[in-house]
């Protein structure tokens, strides 16, 4: 083995042998040289395995071959400053291997001194770092180390890849770096090489194929033993994605801030306090800038001073409850006006529950407000219109045949819940059977002729009551000259009726003449009377026609039946007693004696006729002039059948001037006292009759409407109070009818 | 008793003119039966002939209207009504529930016999129509279950090979029971078959969704 001390000592040493052999066996190379330029004088036996050189090769500077040329030069130089200064130096190196290949070492070296202290020479040893090499190039960041003033030294793989750049050209970083950001690195390293403080900062940097992605710089400074600043690592962390995450959301943010001051809304936030901490520009155009300064007390001074303590009672409620928040209340304008606001707060929550913010969304609601408040104005005063009139509104929708009605209407009908108020069918329903059809095609009538309507009828309501309805109505037409609906208004008339009803029932008398003698009445009783003698006459005629038809039949039969033609021939005279008996029965009944026999004064039932006539008679305007004999003395008789005998009498006289025209239209009733017996006449200024017998057949009629058995029946109670009544032709114009009959034997003098 | 000799049912509540229609009629050579009620009428055992039912308006037990519209489906004679008040309403609703006349009393006898022979007309030739259907009815009674569909699928124009098809048999099987199906229903053609079927009211057959 070559040694680097030549002394015989040396060699014959066995310690100085054991230590060298010891000293060769280290995985380290070990140096010494000398204080004067010569190099190196020693390297254990490592250095020339691993170089594949001989020693003789590497002494003096032939070591320095084997050094990576970029590490060369500093190498030398750090090895001759242990000398020069006397103090230690490390550094990193490449050292080529015998088959080529670098590895990475590192130097350490220490100055040799002799007893006095002066230096002369220095020892090193170099320890392979490569795999602690490889492992910074295979770092996920780039990774940079850099000279104590700041010049790249060395950059790991990650950064040549990234930036496909060769170490050379990093060293001048400023072509790899945005240029944007150049000024902001350049002074940041070098405030920190000035003062030693570590720096970071956020840089694109531009990838190999031109992309620049933002790193994040972290530079800090490593120190040897003394607190020396050695090195600066620089360590570049990826941020891009980040960063970009970080400008969309800002991006977003911008966006969703231009909203809301676009909203067409006024939008706030509150604090889990309820104290405003945000407002979008809608909020500020309204209240004015100072708004942004909003404290709690600002924001109670823009609500109008009578909402102000519901509103702050609400609110306080809603923020200690966390329950969300709605008030209608007035907000003052920055010109002082104040509008209407809807405003409503639903809190927002973070995951555990807790209340993060408040938005709030101001609306304006004045112009609905008012409108509302307007037309609740003017619905109660209709309202109260119809309650006052019991006049209920409806409307009947042409196009879908729904009917609208209005509250009183329907309180009127006495409606119940489930009822169809939108049917027609309910409501012609509710109307009384009896008024119903005739309701209903007088309605539908309108509908189809477009005129206005008008009826009147009963109504059984929700109750089962009667009520009674005046209701009118009119078309509704478009345009276009089409019907769209049909409206109209009925009016409650049960109270009217009601006491009508009980003003009738109060004159019970009068109430009980006129069903009596009603006109209705009359004709009803004469009308079902001449039907049944129709019948009666009628049934035994058929017989006897059919009879003789049969009878007919048979005789001119070949041959002819005898037998049966005399058969047929019976019944014919059978039949014909019963048609004679039919009739002689209502001869009897018109002879039948008065039910009644009491003492009367005839000009009481004038009166009471007259009375009752009263109303047809001012609706007919005829003169009806009363000439009674006071003291005309009393009759017997029945006073009903009187009453209809002069009813009947002063009716054909009120119809005798119906035509009358040219001259005033007068009827007189007169009593009085001739030869002991009463007489009534009843004279019109009408057309006059030909022949005033005639007028007491029965069936006899000048009237297109009569049956002409009035004065038949008159006829038969005159003879039933043997009596008489005759007609006889006025002089200038008209009738006279007189009926003439007995005093009561008793009133005679 | 199945007899072609036309009878006249005569009601009405009186006497007088239950005698002189039944004389009436006799002398014009019709046979009588009369009734003073509706129950009487309709207890009655009647003829199984042609007939006319004179039906006074106004009856005892039941309105002669009502009597009409109890009878209207009950394959009863052709009715002549006759009334002592001849009020329009009622004739108005006699003549639209299918009255033949409407005579109000007293009437004379041509008209009435003239009404009483159309009635019987026409109840012949509604008795004939019945008889053919209860014919053709029986008919098709005779036919099995198998026959009556193969008929709704001939009749309907289905050809033997989609009846098959339709009915899982062969063509051959339903060209037999067709055969029957004509022989039974006494049709010589199948023109014959179908206009059977539509007196019949044979429904469409509902082919299977194959």
């Amino acid at each position: 083995m070559q040694t680097l001390d030549h002394t015989p000592e040396a060699e014959q040493d066995p310690l100085a042998h054991n230590l060298r052999a010891l000293v060769d066996s280290l995985p380290l190379f070990i140096w010494t040289g000398r204080a004067d330029t010569s190099g190196l004088d020693f390297v254990t036996r490592p250095f020339l395995d691993y170089t594949g050189l001989e020693l003789a090769q590497v002494l003096g500077w032939g070591w320095t071959e084997t050094i990576h040329p970029d590490d060369r030069e500093r190498l030398i130089e750090s090895a001759t400053s242990i000398v020069t200064h006397g103090r230690s130096a490390e550094t990193e190196m490449r050292v080529r291997r015998f088959d080529g290949i670098y590895r990475w070492f590192l130097f350490r070296g220490v100055p040799r001194r002799d007893v006095s202290g002066a230096v002369v020479g220095w020892c090193g040893a170099n320890t392979d770092i490569e795999s602690q090499r490889r492992s910074f190039d295979c770092l996920p960041g780039m990774v940079c180390m850099n000279t104590p003033d700041g010049q790249i030294e060395h950059v790991n793989e990650t950064t040549t890849r990234y930036t496909g750049c060769t170490l050379e050209e990093i060293r001048n970083w400023p072509i790899t770096v945005h240029p944007d950001d150049v000024p902001t690195v350049a002074s940041r390293k070098a405030h920190s090489m000035a003062t030693g403080e570590p720096f970071d900062v956020d840089v694109r940097v531009r990838r190999a194929d031109g992309v620049f992605r933002w790193f994040h710089c972290l530079g800090m400074p490593f120190r040897d033993s003394d607190g020396h600043i050695i090195r600066w690592y620089d360590l570049l962390t990826d941020i891009d994605d980040r960063k970009r995450a970080e400008e969309a959301l800002r991006a977003r943010e911008r966006e969703y801030r231009e909203i809301i001051d676009s909203l067409p809304g006024l939008v706030a936030v509150w604090n889990p306090d309820g104290e405003t901490e945000f407002v979008n520009s809608r909020v500020v155009d309204y209240f004015g800038a100072k708004v942004k300064q909003l404290g709690q007390s600002q924001r109670d001074e823009v609500i109008h001073p009578h909402d102000q303590p519901r509103v702050t009672a609400r609110l306080t409620e809603a923020i200690a409850t966390g329950e969300a928040f709605a008030s209608e209340h007035r907000l003052r304008r920055r010109d002082g006006a104040y509008r209407w606001f809807e405003v409503r707060a639903v809190p927002d929550r973070d995951r555990e529950g807790r209340i993060i913010r408040w938005p709030v969304l101001l609306t304006d609601v004045d112009d609905r407000r008012r409108a509302e408040d307007e037309r609740q104005r003017s619905e109660s005063f209709l309202l109260e219109v119809q309650r006052l009139s019991r006049t209920g509104g409806f409307r009947f929708d042409i196009a879908t045949g729904k009917v609208e009605s209005s509250t009183e209407i329907e309180r009127a009908y006495i409606v119940q819940p489930g009822d169809d108020l939108s049917s027609p069918e309910f409501w012609f329903g509710r109307i009384h059977p009896d008024d119903r059809a005739r309701v209903q095609s007088t309605f539908e009538r309108c509908v189809r002729l477009r005129t206005d309507y008008r009826a009147d009828y009963r109504v059984i309501r929700g109750d089962g009551t009667i009520g009674y309805q005046h209701a009118v109505g009119r078309p509704v037409l478009n345009a276009a000259g089409e019907l769209v609906e049909f409206i109209g208004a009925s009016m409650d008339m049960t109270d009217q009726w009601v006491a009508a009803q009980e003003l009738a029932r109060a004159s019970q008398t009068v109430n009980d003449m006129q069903r009596k003698l009603s006109r209705a009445a009359q004709i009803a009783t004469v009308g079902e009377l001449a039907a049944a003698i129709a019948h009666e006459v009628n049934q035994p005629l058929a017989a006897v026609v059919a009879n003789g038809h049969a009878c007919l039949r048979w005789l001119s039969s070949a041959p002819p039946n005898i037998e049966k033609a005399v058969e047929a021939a019976e019944r014919i005279v059978k039949d014909g007693k019963d048609a004679g008996e039919v009739v002689r029965r209502v001869r009897a009944l018109f002879k039948r004696a008065p039910i009644e026999d009491v003492t009367l004064n005839i000009n009481d039932v004038i009166r009471d006729v007259l009375r009752l006539l009263e109303a047809d008679v001012t609706k007919r305007r005829v003169a009806v002039a009363t000439i009674l004999e006071p003291d005309l003395p009393a009759i017997r008789g029945d006073r009903v059948q009187l009453q209809q005998l002069l009813w009947n009498l002063t009716v054909n006289a009120l119809d005798a001037v119906a035509t009358v025209s040219g001259r005033a239209k007068h009827v007189s009733v007169q009593s009085r006292q001739v030869d002991g017996q009463a007489v009534i006449d009843v004279t019109d200024n009408g057309i006059g009759m030909s022949s005033p017998e005639a007028i007491f057949e029965p069936f006899f009629t000048t009237k297109g409407d009569g049956m002409g058995m009035g004065l038949t029946i008159c006829r038969s109670i005159a003879a039933a109070h043997k009596g008489r009544l005759s007609a006889a032709r006025n002089p200038d114009c008209g009738t006279t009818f007189s009926f003439t009959m007995p005093l009561a034997p008793d009133a005679l003098p | 008793m199945t007899t072609d000799r036309p009878i006249v049912f005569v009601v009405d509540d009186d006497l007088r003119i239950r005698n002189a229609l039944s004389s009436l009629l006799e002398s014009a050579g019709l046979h009588v039966a009369v009734f003073a009620s509706a129950s009487h009428f309709l207890e009655a055992e009647k003829p199984d002939a042609p007939a006319c039912l004179v039906l006074d308006l106004e009856l005892p037990d039941i309105h002669g209207l009502d009597l009409q519209r109890e009878l209207a489906d009950r394959d009863a004679p052709p009715i002549v009504f006759i009334t002592g008040h001849g009020d329009v309403p009622s004739s108005v609703r006699a003549m639209k529930a299918g009255a033949v006349e409407f005579f109000t009393k007293p009437f004379g006898d041509a008209e009435l016999l003239t009404a009483i022979d159309t009635s019987i007309q026409l109840d012949r030739a509604a008795r004939a129509k019945r008889s053919e259907d209860s014919e053709l009815r029986r008919r098709y009674e005779r036919l099995t279950s198998r026959e009556r569909e193969v008929l709704a699928f001939v009749v309907h124009g289905f050809a033997n090979k989609h009846t098959a098809l339709e009915l899982g048999t062969s063509e051959i099987t339903i060209g037999v029971h067709r055969g029957h199906v004509m022989r039974k229903m006494g049709a010589r053609s199948l023109a014959e078959l179908i206009r059977l079927s539509d007196k019949l009211g044979i429904p469409p057959p509902v082919p299977s969704a194959k």
